[in-house]
């Protein structure tokens, strides 16, 4: 794909650097190898073979997937071709793709660096307002340790929780808990006592994995098709990839891989994109223990035994019960967990047990589970065409189907059917996309039809509205995120001759620490505040949320989530044009309701532009600074003056010796100062 | 004194080989350029090369002459950057002139400590349309009989030419410019030694 001459003067060259290697090799050629299109070595040993080429296996063993023989690989098959293009001086090698070694594609760029933030001691009072009354609340952190409660409007305490987190890991919480089981990563929430491993499940657990195959070099966009959120956009060369991504919200679900190929022509591939909170680290252990209020014990420990199974051991009171699940992983995305245990809530029984989640056809998936003593329970999502989705549950007592389609980019059309033994449900909704924000749907159920017109703020803080008509009431809300906290108000008719009822609530948090106090919403929230020693530059994280620094070179994030990494960088597209600034981002990993502080300065440089005067350009010559280090002149004339360069200049000429005189002038038509550069005689 | 080193210039136009050279040297994203409200044009690079690089910017005027491409006036942000492995530079340029078209030449400055042996460089010339729209897509099948084919640009907007892999010629054709589409000859295929 290179410059004709230049490839072949490149691969004369390599030859003649090295003469006792080439002459080894009399009746081998040293040529650029290609393999599926991707340069792979600029200069490599090719031997010409009948119907094809030999390479040697150290430059293509890296590639494949198969072993190489130890000395030459043959590229006589046909389905391993060989095509020397004497022209250019390339051996273009080609193989099935599938055979070729599986890369690694991370989504979500790794950050610069990971900061270890310790976080602040803090109070956090938070204030609820609405018909009602006041809620409010206290959360208490110091070090590891945490205390929030609640009191309603009468006063009366309405929940409490306690935490303390050694500095290992280990997690012990008291109260009204709402924490993600270990096993399962099932929310679970009760009143008492629970001691675990970690606070979270670990990130390495929860990644979301899909594999996706290219055929010719490509140009590819991600997108998750759950929230038409685009993940990563890269060009990569032919071959099997591995793609990882982020934990959360967006996963489990569909990755859509939309693949522009060299000519421009583009297909969709629709992925399963699957994370399984079982399947641990090798040599990683999880363990809880959780005892409620009313004395019912649970306990649980996991162990990742390799890359691909996992053991884990549970045992519950409540049930009288202990079970043993064996969690596997053997193919891409295709996970299997056989369970074995003894049950004692009337009589000991042995119980068995299966589950398997696995992608069937393009873009769809299986998910089914089976308990001895109960009818299994299956369910299959998958896509139709580009723009649908489909889904089947059928459950002991139920059954659920829904089905999405895209019309077009602005209409969406879902049906949705639900049936048990007392209740039959059907429901048909359009979705019209209106603008930019703001959409429409209409939804038809068995009591009526639903109308809903409704903007969604595009940027943090704006304002949101949402009309919701029906057979019954007709609403009116408003909703707004500003920095301090949250809003909404909510006007509602009833069409059965009730009162007009207006439904307004407010709520902020406010945080003290040794260092700061801010207002900020009320949730599970973190606080995190970085010093640039800037003022005016904005900050952006990795969900788009923007905050720009104040006099003091401080810019506050109040939304940042709990349990999370997030990435924080300066926001480079938002800087002055003669300012610039490496692309720096910080990591951070977050507990929850606490207060961060980083001290992170990052000034942007002042990109001073150098540019030699035209008029009295010495054409040809180089320049130099006061240490004779060189410059490089760009061919517009523009001097690469880098911080370690020194006044003045000079440039060496036949004629002797000419020092250069820097000059700075207002160039009206930008709006900038430019360093013009004039070299005369001495 | 002799120099021993051989500056490879690796002109990747955008369309068709942008893949290759991506994972080459730079990963760039977006590759096609379309200025903002403000006229501003903003592309993000991150380095895949094995050690730290520096690149200068610049821009110029894409016109459908043939001949080198002329500077274009305008403010390039910033115009010399040093990257690290995976590191990330953003870019932002601002052409004077709204009505013409621009490509944005992103090139590796050569090390200065590489006098002698064997030294590569890596140009990418991005291209800067005036319209989100463009480039639009013209499918290209040359007649079965014919090996070479004259195609005109005769619309508004830049476009893009897709054209079977046999087929050699200009892939985007600026308003009014025209080009020559010819079957590539069959490279040579390898006889016995």
């Amino acid at each position: 794909m290179g410059h004709p001459t230049a490839s072949a003067l490149m691969a004369l060259s390599v030859g003649w650097l090295l003469p006792s290697f080439s002459q080894a090799a009399a009746d081998a050629t040293l040529l650029e190898l290609e393999l599926n299109g991707e340069r792979i070595s600029r200069g490599s040993l090719v031997y010409r073979h009948t119907g094809g080429c030999r390479v040697d296996s150290k430059d293509i063993q890296a590639h494949l997937r198969l072993a190489t023989p130890p000395d030459w690989t043959d590229f006589t098959h046909q389905d391993r071709t060989c095509v020397i293009d004497e022209r250019l001086g390339v051996a273009r090698l080609h193989i099935d793709p599938a055979l070729l070694k599986t890369r690694q594609l991370m989504l979500f760029k790794r950050a610069d660096a990971v900061e270890s933030m310790s976080a602040d001691n803090s109070i956090a009072l938070d204030f609820v307002a609405n018909r009602n009354g006041l809620r409010t609340g206290l959360i208490l952190s110091q070090e590891g340790t945490q205390l929030s409660l609640s009191l309603n409007p009468r006063g009366r305490l309405e929940y409490w929780t306690g935490s303390w987190q050694h500095p290992t890991g280990v997690y012990l919480e008291a109260g009204d808990i709402n924490s993600p089981l270990a096993l399962s990563g099932a929310p679970q929430r009760f009143q008492g006592l629970r001691l675990a491993s970690s606070a979270t499940r670990s990130a390495s657990s929860g990644l979301a994995i899909a594999h996706i195959l290219l055929q010719h070099p490509s140009r590819i966009r991600m997108i998750n098709g759950n929230a038409q959120e685009v993940l990563g956009v890269t060009a990569l060369p032919a071959g099997p990839y591995r793609v990882i991504g982020p934990t959360g919200t967006t996963a489990p679900g569909f990755l859509r891989v939309q693949i522009e190929g060299a000519d421009g022509v583009v297909s969709e591939q629709i992925l399963p994109w699957s994370h399984h909170a079982q399947i641990l680290d090798e040599g990683k252990m999880r363990w809880e223990v959780s005892a409620d209020a009313h004395r019912n014990l649970f306990g649980t420990v996991g162990k990742g035994l390799s890359a691909q199974d996992s053991l884990w051991l549970s045992a519950s009171s409540t049930e009288r019960s202990a079970r043993l699940d064996w969690v596997t992983s053997r193919m891409p995305a295709v996970i299997w967990t056989g369970s074995l245990g003894l049950s004692c809530r009337h009589a000991c029984l042995p119980t068995a047990g299966g589950a398997v989640q696995a992608p069937l056809w393009k873009g769809s998936h299986l998910q089914a589970t089976w308990q001895s003593g109960s009818r299994p329970q299956i369910s299959v999502t998958g896509a139709i065409g580009s723009g649908g989705t489909i889904a089947l549950a059928l459950g002991p007592q139920h059954l659920h189907a829904q089905a999405h389609w895209a019309i077009s980019s602005r209409i969406r059309m879902g049906l949705s059917l639900t049936q048990s033994p007392t209740a039959q449900s059907i429901h048909l909704q359009w979705h019209f996309a209106l603008g930019k924000s703001e959409s429409m749907s209409i939804t038809q159920r068995q009591q009526g039809a639903e109308l809903q017109i409704a903007q969604t703020p595009t940027t943090p803080g704006a304002l949101g509205w949402n009309v919701r008509a029906n057979p019954t009431q007709l609403d009116l809300a408003l909703h707004q995120q500003p920095y301090w906290g949250d809003w909404h108000a909510q006007l509602t008719r009833s069409n059965r001759g009730g009162p007009l009822t207006f439904y307004p609530q407010v709520s902020t948090r406010l945080w003290l620490t040794e260092h700061t106090t801010r207002l900020g919403p009320v949730g599970e929230y973190n606080l995190v505040e970085i010093n640039t020693g800037v003022s005016g530059l904005e900050l952006i994280d990795h969900q788009g949320q923007t905050a720009t620094t104040d006099a003091r070179g401080v810019a506050a994030f109040a939304r940042i989530p709990a349990h999370a990494s997030v990435g924080l960088r300066v926001n480079s597209q938002r800087l002055p044009l003669d300012r610039a600034m490496p692309f720096n981002q910080v990591l951070i990993q977050t507990d929850r309701r606490r207060a961060y502080r980083l001290i992170k300065h990052s000034a942007p440089a002042l990109t001073a532009t150098y540019r030699i005067d035209p008029r009295s350009a010495p054409q040809g010559f180089a320049l130099a600074d006061a240490q004779g280090l060189p410059l490089y002149v760009s061919p517009d004339g523009y001097i690469d003056f880098e911080p370690r360069h020194q006044l003045p200049l000079s440039t060496r000429t036949p004629k002797g010796p000419l020092a250069c005189n820097v000059r700075i002038e207002r160039d009206a038509q930008l709006g900038t100062d430019e360093h013009w550069v004039r070299c005369d005689s001495r | 004194m002799v120099s021993l080193v051989i500056w490879l210039w690796w002109l990747l136009l955008l369309t068709g080989f942008m893949p290759l050279a991506a994972w080459a040297a730079l990963t760039i994203s977006p590759p096609q350029l379309t200025p903002d409200e403000q006229g501003v044009v903003v592309t993000q690079v991150q380095s895949s090369l094995g050690q730290t690089s520096r690149w200068s910017v610049r821009l110029v005027t894409w016109t459908s002459e043939s001949g080198p491409f002329e500077p274009a006036p305008g403010q390039v942000s910033p115009r010399f950057f040093s990257l690290a492995p995976n590191e990330i530079q953003v870019i932002r340029a601002r052409p004077l002139k709204r009505g013409s078209y621009h490509r944005l030449v992103i090139e590796q400055i050569p090390s200065e400590d590489l006098q002698q042996g064997l030294s590569f460089q890596f140009r990418f010339s991005l291209p800067v349309f005036r319209h989100a729209q463009e480039p639009l897509k013209h499918r290209l099948d040359l007649r079965p009989q014919s090996t070479c084919e004259r195609l005109q640009n005769t619309q508004n907007l830049a476009i893009q030419v897709l054209l079977p892999s046999d087929v050699m010629g200009l892939r985007t054709l600026l308003p009014g410019q025209s080009s020559e589409y010819c079957r590539r000859p069959a490279a040579l295929k390898t006889g016995s030694p």
